[in-house]
């Protein structure tokens, strides 16, 4: 319950994510890069309101996260530059990948999260090609968190309240709605450090 | 709507049609109820027409059970359709396809930022409607293939115009291209339907040697079909650089005029390929491995517990031999 075990975890989540990449198909293997980790800490963060700790399939969600964070930032790439067939072909690996990264987890509800992120960016951007995907993955991250940790009732409302908030004020208001204490300002430094 | 040659020709029982045409109406409403900028070039897209093929196995793998939820196995089929047509979408815009079954295709007519959005919503889609079933092990066939699916396209894309291909590598791309989602399809309905693990063994063989065998058809009639029904024109495959087997089987021959059309796809380069690949016995040839994928699927399909499902995945088999010839 404190922040050095949220780094660790955060951590693993990063090895996973270069472990798993470094045997992708070329050229994703070369396109897909370091994680940024940002939602792997909004991910762990909310987990860290409970006392569960899902080791392993915390670690793959996480790592889906990331997977789909590069997937839609390697389209936004593509938006800005115009289309490549590189570009194209990547990004629909590392969809797949993402979704199969959390099959080992055996939540159904997991998959709808994502697939919901997926959905939600896509539509977004069908609207306005500059827009920023990250919201819809932070929420997913947090939607993750109250699926998958076991968190109080009252933390998982304010989550909820916070998650529903993220797509208006991305980075910022959103995250007074979150319970107070070391998490809230943990993922406060985490946000202003990556934006 | 265009009529599918399943529905045409009906291999398959009126039980595995009707299911079929329920299948078709939810799907299309399913579409429908999106926004606006998803559901018209997608219904668009739908409604050109299609064969339905992965739709139709997950019904009959699925009519093997007794009782099978009606609700689980609408979205299970619509569910196998949208990563179909996702991957066709995205298909597309790769090729610059300007139209498929004769229809202008989604980066035709709304350009390919678009075209490529809607194939990912649409892949979203499929997961997000699979997961609503609360099932993970119907959603893990899917997401197997989807894998595969994404791989096989990159590998495609990195062997286009490479003249050393093998048999075995070629086979290798067309079951992560084609037969693992007929795969998945099946599995998905041996696993509704709960039969146990010799049946979905069977099952799993069965859509393995009914993908290889389609796939290569298809790769055939690219060189034998009609270009007005095709809605492309013949040797389309030399042209974007797919090396396919009745090529791998003409290159066997000491001969010029694959590389060079391969290499320089002029009209005239491509006619004197595709002429070649007739006169050197590469379509027999390439028909002959198709009929054996064809036959171990029968056989696979021949064990299945007696009924119109059994009767009706032979059949399939049978159609695709025929129809194909």
């Amino acid at each position: 319950m404190c922040l050095a075990e949220l780094e660790v975890e955060v951590n693993r989540a990063r090895e996973r994510f270069i472990e798993i990449a470094a045997d992708f198909q070329s050229p994703a293997r070369e396109l897909v890069g370091e994680p940024d980790l940002l939602l792997a800490k909004l991910f762990f963060g909310t987990i860290m309101l409970g006392d569960h700790r899902p080791r392993e399939s915390g670690v793959r969600a996480a790592v889906s996260l990331e997977l789909l964070n590069r997937a839609l930032e390697l389209g936004k790439e593509q938006l800005k530059t115009g289309y490549r067939e590189e570009l194209l072909l990547v990004t629909d690996y590392l969809y797949a990948q993402a979704i199969d990264e959390v099959i080992a987890i055996e939540e159904a509800a997991v998959i709808g999260i994502l697939a919901g992120a997926i959905m939600a960016a896509a539509a977004d951007r069908m609207e306005d090609p500059r827009a920023d995907h990250r919201p819809r993955l932070a929420r997913a991250a947090l939607d993750l968190g109250v699926a998958i940790g076991q968190i109080d009732a009252r933390a998982v409302e304010m989550v909820k309240a916070a998650s529903l908030r993220l797509k208006i004020d991305w980075p910022g208001l959103w995250l007074e709605l979150m319970p107070e204490g070391w998490v809230r300002e943990y993922l406060t430094i985490s946000i202003e450090a990556s934006t | 709507m265009k009529i599918s040659l399943v529905k045409k020709e009906k291999p398959v029982s009126i039980r595995a049609l009707a299911l079929l045409d329920k299948f078709e109406s939810f799907f299309t409403s399913l579409i429908a109820a999106e926004s606006a900028p998803i559901s018209v070039p997608a219904l668009a897209a739908v409604r050109a027409g299609g064969k339905r093929l992965r739709p139709l196995l997950l019904i009959i793998s699925a009519s093997l059970g007794s009782k099978v939820d009606k609700g689980k196995l609408l979205n299970a089929c619509s569910a196998v359709e949208l990563v179909h047509l996702a991957s066709l979408v995205h298909d597309d815009v790769l090729d610059g396809s300007d139209t498929r079954r004769g229809v202008s295709t989604i980066n035709a007519n709304f350009g390919q930022t678009r075209a490529i959005l809607i194939g990912d919503y649409l892949f979203g889609l499929a997961f997000r409607l699979l997961s609503k079933e609360g099932e993970n092990r119907l959603i893990e066939p899917l997401a197997i293939a989807s894998v595969h699916l994404s791989s096989g396209e990159l590998r495609q894309r990195q062997t286009l115009r490479q003249l050393d291909q093998r048999i075995d590598e070629y086979l290798g791309k067309i079951y992560t291209k084609t037969a693992a989602l007929f795969i998945a399809s099946c599995l998905i309905g041996a696993r509704l339907a709960e039969v146990d693990e010799a049946t979905a063994a069977l099952l799993e063989d069965y859509a393995g040697g009914l993908g290889m065998a389609f796939q290569i058809y298809d790769d055939i009639l690219d060189f034998t079909g009609d270009a007005n029904v095709l809605g492309k024109p013949i040797g389309n495959d030399i042209r974007e650089g797919t090396v396919t087997l009745p090529m791998i089987y003409a290159l066997n021959h000491d001969d010029d005029y694959l590389p060079r059309a391969l290499n320089n796809p002029t009209s005239a380069n491509i006619k004197e390929a595709v002429d070649f690949v007739h006169a050197c016995g590469a379509i027999d040839s390439a028909r002959e491995k198709a009929k054996e994928f064809v036959a171990g699927a029968i056989q696979a399909a021949g064990d299945l517990p007696d009924g119109w499902p059994r009767r009706d995945l032979i059949s399939l088999g049978n159609f695709v031999i025929d129809r194909y010839h």
